[in-house]
C-alpha cells in the first residue's frame, strides 16, 4: 500500500536532521571548529556524532518498510513517484534545520570561550576556532563588516 | 542489498557526505577545493534531475521497468514510470564525479557508493544495465559540464563562497 506523501516527509526529516546534526559534530571536531563543538573534547563530538547518525538511520528503518512501500503524490489522479530530487530537496530542509540548531547550541554552550575583543575576527570558518557563531557574527557588525 | 537499494540510504549518505566536505576539511586550501566541489555537485545534480523532471528524457524511450507487476518485490516496489536511463544513478554519479573533482579520496569513495547503488537497482529488477549505464553517463557529463561552466563563470562560486565566508559558515 502506498503511503501518504507527507506522513514519509516527516518521516524522512527527523533522519534528516538528527544525522546532519551528527556530521556537523564530527566534521567541527575534525576541523578543530571548536566554536561550532557542543563538547571540549573531540572525541565526545565524534562520538556524539556516531551516536545522532547511527540513531537517525535504525530509527528511520525501524519504523516503517522502506523498501516495497511506494512513496507516492497523487496529481490530478496519476500517482507520481517520490524521487531522488523530493528525497534531496527534504533532506536539504532537515539539514538547514540542523545548521541552525548547531550554531545556536554551540554559541549558547561556548558562550565564555572568547573574551578578548581586540584582534580582528578571522576570515570565514576560521573564525569559529577562536569563537562562536554569535560571537563571530556580532563581532563583524561591530566592526562594520 | 535491501539498504542500498531503497530511495533513502543512499541518497541520504550522498547528502551527508556533502556537509562533511563542506565543513571537514582542516587546510584553507583544501576548504576552498571541497566547497568549489560541493558547489558544483549541488548543480551537477540538480541539472542532472533537470534533465529528467524538466526536459522529461525519460519520456523519450518508451521503456517499461524489469520488474513485471506481478513480479515478487522483496527488495523494492513496481515503479510504473519509464526505465531509461536511471535517474538515480544519474544523481549518484553526477554527485561523485563532482565531488571527485575537487577531493579525489571522497571522490572515489563515492563513486563507490554511487556504483553500488546503479548494481542495485539492476539487481532488483527496477532498471536494466544499460538504463544505469545512460544513467551514469548523463550524470557524470552533467558535473564534468557544471565544472567547466564555473570555471568560465568563477565569479558566481567564488561569490557565494565569499558570501558564505562573510557569515563564517565557508
Amino acid at each position: 500500500m502506498a503511503s501518504a506523501f507527507g506522513e514519509y516527509i516527516w518521516q524522512y526529516l527527523p533522519l534528516a536532521f538528527f544525522a546532519s546534526l551528527g556530521v556537523l559534530q564530527i566534521g567541527a571536531a575534525r576541523a578543530d571548529l571548536r566554536g561550532v563543538t557542543f563538547f571540549k573534547k573531540p572525541s565526545l563530538c565524534y562520538v556524539f556524532g556516531a551516536l545522532a547518525i547511527a540513531g537517525a538511520f535504525i530509527w528511520f528503518y525501524a519504523t516503517g518498510d522502506r523498501n516495497t512501500e511506494p512513496l507516492v503524490r497523487i496529481d490530478d489522479g496519476v500517482k507520481v513517484f517520490f524521487g531522488e530530487t523530493e528525497t534531496f530537496a527534504t533532506f536539504m530542509t532537515g539539514a538547514i534545520g540542523a545548521l541552525v540548531v548547531t550554531l545556536l547550541v554551540s554559541s549558547i554552550v561556548n558562550a565564555k570561550m572568547s573574551s578578548s575583543t581586540d584582534n580582528g575576527v578571522p576570515r570565514g570558518l576560521d573564525a569559529l576556532k577562536e569563537m562562536t557563531f554569535f560571537q563571530a557574527i556580532t563581532r563583524r557588525f561591530r566592526k562594520g563588516g | 542489498m535491501q539498504l542500498i537499494v531503497d530511495d533513502w540510504f543512499v541518497i541520504t549518505c550522498l547528502s551527508l557526505s556533502m556537509i562533511a566536505i563542506w565543513f571537514g576539511a582542516r587546510s584553507l586550501r583544501q576548504r576552498e577545493r571541497n566547497q568549489i566541489a560541493v558547489w558544483t555537485a549541488a548543480w551537477g545534480v540538480g541539472i542532472s534531475s533537470l534533465w529528467f523532471h524538466l526536459f522529461r528524457i525519460n519520456h523519450i524511450f518508451d521503456r517499461a521497468r524489469p520488474l513485471a507487476e506481478d513480479a515478487a518485490t522483496l527488495l523494492t516496489y513496481v515503479r510504473t514510470d519509464q526505465s531509461f536511463p536511471s535517474e538515480a544513478t544519474a544523481v549518484g554519479f553526477a554527485f561523485a564525479t563532482a565531488i571527485w573533482i575537487g577531493n579525489r579520496r571522497a571522490g572515489i569513495a563515492l563513486g563507490f557508493l554511487a556504483f553500488l547503488w546503479a548494481f542495485s537497482r539492476v539487481y532488483c529488477g527496477a532498471h536494466y544495465p544499460a538504463d544505469v549505464v545512460a544513467g551514469a553517463l548523463i550524470g557524470i557529463l552533467t558535473s564534468f559540464l557544471m565544472y567547466f561552466i564555473w570555471r568560465i563563470l568563477k565569479f558566481a562560486p567564488n561569490s557565494f563562497i565569499r558570501l558564505m565566508q562573510w557569515v563564517h559558515l565557508a
